[in-house]
């Protein structure tokens, strides 16, 4: 008697508990992944999820792509460069992501130069957010980029935006926000600088010990790309703030390696690196803010006109 | 494991099934294998930590229980030294060789003993006092000794409490065992309800705010006056959300299995006074202390002095309890003081509120009390959050500098620009849930589970592990 009632009880669970709350949060999981995707991640120009899905999709043969981090996409204003450049540059990303996207703009159809920022951590091991990888992981190469960072979960609809939905939120609200200037996927920062807090990100610069680290064999992907084609690349080193190479160790090798670079077929190193610019042009002493960002791009624009003349 | 991990949420409906498909007579079986895998996924081999104090508790209860006299304390004496020196060994010795290397260093002094180089077992502070709550009990007469090997090892081991508690009696959890649970479906559907809360304030609201705090923490020397406030503000509230989540997940998770587990937490921010505050965080900790500690100690049951005195070492230990450092004991003591100040001036408190007339409103009276209670443990909140005691006292010192502003770009410390407002919106959303019956006896419990695990979906954060199993 007991069983049968354990099992009617169980049974009743099932039908009235289990399966209508399953049932629930799939279809609300479903709807919000739904709004997400189409309110927040997708029009988003300046999000990194908008970037990867336009590099695997945008096929205008005279565009010219931008590729590289934050600096790429805080440092490069692409109308000042030129009319057809845009900014691919995501945040928190390194060389293993600069490759999959190189890789995939050497394949299409074009013969537009190629600009990729490069900077003294370029070659550090940095997967970066999950926010642009997870609506594009049906790109194979995406997908085994961001592998070591993947949850299973981000592979199932509805909940694959977990512990996402913020940032995607983020990047929409910072598309209305004054704070900063967007154009053509480039971010720039537009707050008024405050010069006690620049003082202090200085004081914390001149206590960092940052090291040029030789990568040698990290770095077999880029220089086959960089030799895999005859477009041209012009690798830029965009501005830093003087502080950041008081205490850099390992500066000529990093210089060196540069001149390397510069030595390969096609490729074209521009070092704005110690380019002169007021403290008041830089958002912090990596990265410079939008007032830095027109007089770097301008120069930049001015090289550009040097280098591709027709174009 | 973690309870707020893929693997839980396959083995945790896995066990269900089986244990409700199994005889009685099997399923402390199926309890305790589950309980070993659950605690083996941590550090597999300190599972023979745990199987040492189980056999000598065990053997303990039992030789405690057929003896008298002196043999009887001794019995008891070497079963709590037993358990006392597994976490001497294994969570203080470190911390006391360092200290004690200090003092030889300050004296001038040569000294070479190494540290241990091992990590500390998760929740070794919560079985231990579990199972010397046993021996105790069983001491006193108050509980009869365990005869079932596997049942008592499934006592010290269930799963749901076995990392973080709440740390239960012998008397309330042995029979439980014994009993023939069937499946009732109110008790598994509440269980659900309880879990999904305790999802909620862990992984939204606490995990959310520890965006922030480790931001600000990670950089307080940068950080300003309103940086270290909102932060230490919302610190308070992540460890209640990341301990009592936790709590809520134990108890949610043995409800369903049929079994009952206390209530580890009642809105204790919501408390007028230090001890009542302490009636209401983390019961099971504290009326462990008040029944193992302080009453043996006299409990007020004696001049007034040593009644201060009592209290303090109950607190002192109880700081120590939390972790081998001088920032928890600090914390400890600093509760302990403001236990004994709230008592020493409780006549004049009621003075002023005499004279201000402020009696009259007792509403009031009881807000600004629960505000200034929420002040004194907020404070006591540095200690337990910083590194060392250095660290406090320069969050104390900053916090205390009054610069900066109420915008975000002042607030942000490194990326965490979004940060404080997200705090600030999911502590409104904890506020909000406080509109719901206490005990979590809603009307709509299928509609509750449906929108919190939604929720939990959309402001989640896969923030890791709990803060208290380093304890």
């Amino acid at each position: 008697m007991a069983a049968t009632s354990s099992t009617s009880s169980s049974r009743r669970a099932l039908l009235r508990l289990v399966l209508p709350v399953i049932a629930g949060i799939l279809a609300g999981a479903w709807v919000l992944d739904e709004v997400v995707m189409r309110a927040f991640v997708m029009p988003s120009r300046s999000a990194g999820a908008y970037k990867i899905q336009r590099m695997f999709e945008e096929e205008d043969p005279t565009e010219v792509a931008i590729l590289g981090s934050s600096r790429a996409a805080g440092c490069y204003v692409p109308d000042l460069i030129n009319r057809n450049a845009f900014n691919y540059g995501i945040e928190r990303t390194e060389h293993g992501f600069v490759e999959v996207m190189l890789e995939r703009e050497l394949r299409k159809a074009r013969t537009t130069p190629i600009i990729v920022n490069w900077d003294y951590e370029f070659f550090r091991t940095e997967v970066g957010n999950m926010a642009h990888f997870v609506p594009n992981l049906h790109h194979a190469e995406i997908s085994a980029y961001a592998r070591g960072e993947m949850h299973w979960y981000h592979r199932v609809p509805g909940l694959r935006f977990f512990g996402l939905y913020g940032e995607y939120f983020k990047t929409r609200m910072g598309e209305r926000s004054t704070g900063n200037v967007r154009s053509d996927g480039g971010v720039f920062d537009n707050t008024p600088a405050s010069t006690e807090r620049f003082s202090r990100m200085i004081t914390r610069r001149f206590r960092s010990r940052d090291v040029w680290t030789d990568p040698t064999g990290v770095d077999s992907t880029f220089l086959r790309l960089l030799r895999s084609s005859s477009r041209p690349i012009v690798i830029v080193v965009a501005p830093y703030h003087a502080s950041y190479f008081a205490n850099y160790k390992g500066m000529e090798a990093a210089t060196e390696y540069l001149r390397m670079l510069d030595a390969l077929p096609n490729i074209t190193v521009l070092d704005f690196g110690r380019y002169p610019l007021p403290d008041d042009h830089f958002f912090n002493t990596s990265h410079v803010n939008y007032r830095g960002a027109q007089v770097f791009s301008a120069a930049l624009g001015e090289e550009w006109k040097r280098l591709f003349p027709v174009r | 494991m973690l309870f707020n991990s893929s693997a839980f949420l396959v083995f945790f409906p896995l066990v269900c099934v089986a244990y409700y498909l199994l005889p009685h007579r099997f399923r402390w079986l199926l309890l305790l294998g589950a309980s070993c895998y659950f605690y083996m996924a941590f550090v597999p081999v300190y599972i023979l930590i745990l199987a040492f104090t189980i056999a000598v508790d065990y053997v303990s209860g039992i030789l405690i229980e057929g003896s008298s006299g002196e043999r009887k304390r001794l019995f008891l004496l070497a079963s709590i030294v037993a358990n006392v020196s597994v976490l001497a060994v294994f969570k203080y010795w470190n911390f006391l060789n360092q200290n004690i290397g200090e003092l030889f260093r300050s004296a001038g002094l040569g000294y070479g003993v190494p540290d241990l180089g091992i990590l500390l077992p998760i929740g070794l502070s919560f079985h231990t006092f579990q199972s010397i709550s046993y021996t105790v009990d069983v001491y006193r007469g108050d509980l009869k000794a365990e005869r079932h090997a596997g049942i008592f090892a499934l006592f010290v081991m269930f799963f749901p409490q076995l990392v973080a508690g709440p740390i239960e009696r012998g008397r309330s959890m042995l029979h439980q065992f014994h009993e023939t649970k069937r499946f009732r479906y109110d008790g598994v559907e509440w269980g659900l309800v309880k879990i999904t809360y305790g999802f909620f304030k862990k992984v939204v609201v606490a995990d959310q705010l520890a965006v922030y705090v480790d931001a600000v923490y990670g950089h307080a020397g940068t950080a300003t006056s309103l940086s270290l406030i909102l932060a230490t503000v919302f610190f308070a509230v992540q460890i209640y959300c990341d301990f009592s989540g936790y709590s809520d997940i134990a108890v949610g998770t043995a409800r369903v299995l049929g079994f009952d587990l206390m209530e580890n937490f009642r809105r204790p921010y919501l408390s007028a006074s230090i001890s009542e505050f302490w009636s209401r965080w983390h019961i099971s900790l504290s009326s462990w202390f008040r029944d193992y500690v302080y009453i043996p100690l006299g409990g007020n049951r004696v001049v007034r002095w040593r009644w201060y005195y009592n209290l303090l070492i109950t607190f002192l230990i109880s700081g120590l309890w939390h972790g081998a450092n001088w920032t928890f004991i600090i914390w400890g003591l600093l509760h302990g003081l403001y236990f004994v100040f709230g008592m020493v001036l409780e006549r004049p408190r009621a003075a002023v509120a005499k004279a201000t007339g402020l009696h009259r409103i007792p509403r009031m009276q009881r807000v600004l009390n629960i505000a200034f209670t929420a002040f004194l443990v907020t404070i006591a909140w540095v200690f337990f959050r910083a590194e060392n005691v250095q660290q406090a006292m320069s969050i104390l010192q900053g916090m205390l500098r009054f610069d900066g502003n109420w915008t975000r770009a002042a607030l942000a410390v490194e990326d965490s620009s979004l940060a404080p407002v997200t705090g600030l919106a999911v502590m409104a959303l904890l506020a909000f849930s406080y509109r719901l019956p206490y005990d979590l006896r809603l009307r709509w419990p299928r509609t509750f589970i449906v929108i919190t695990t939604l929720t939990i979906i959309l402001l989640g954060r896969n923030g890791g592990d709990f803060i208290y199993f380093q304890f």
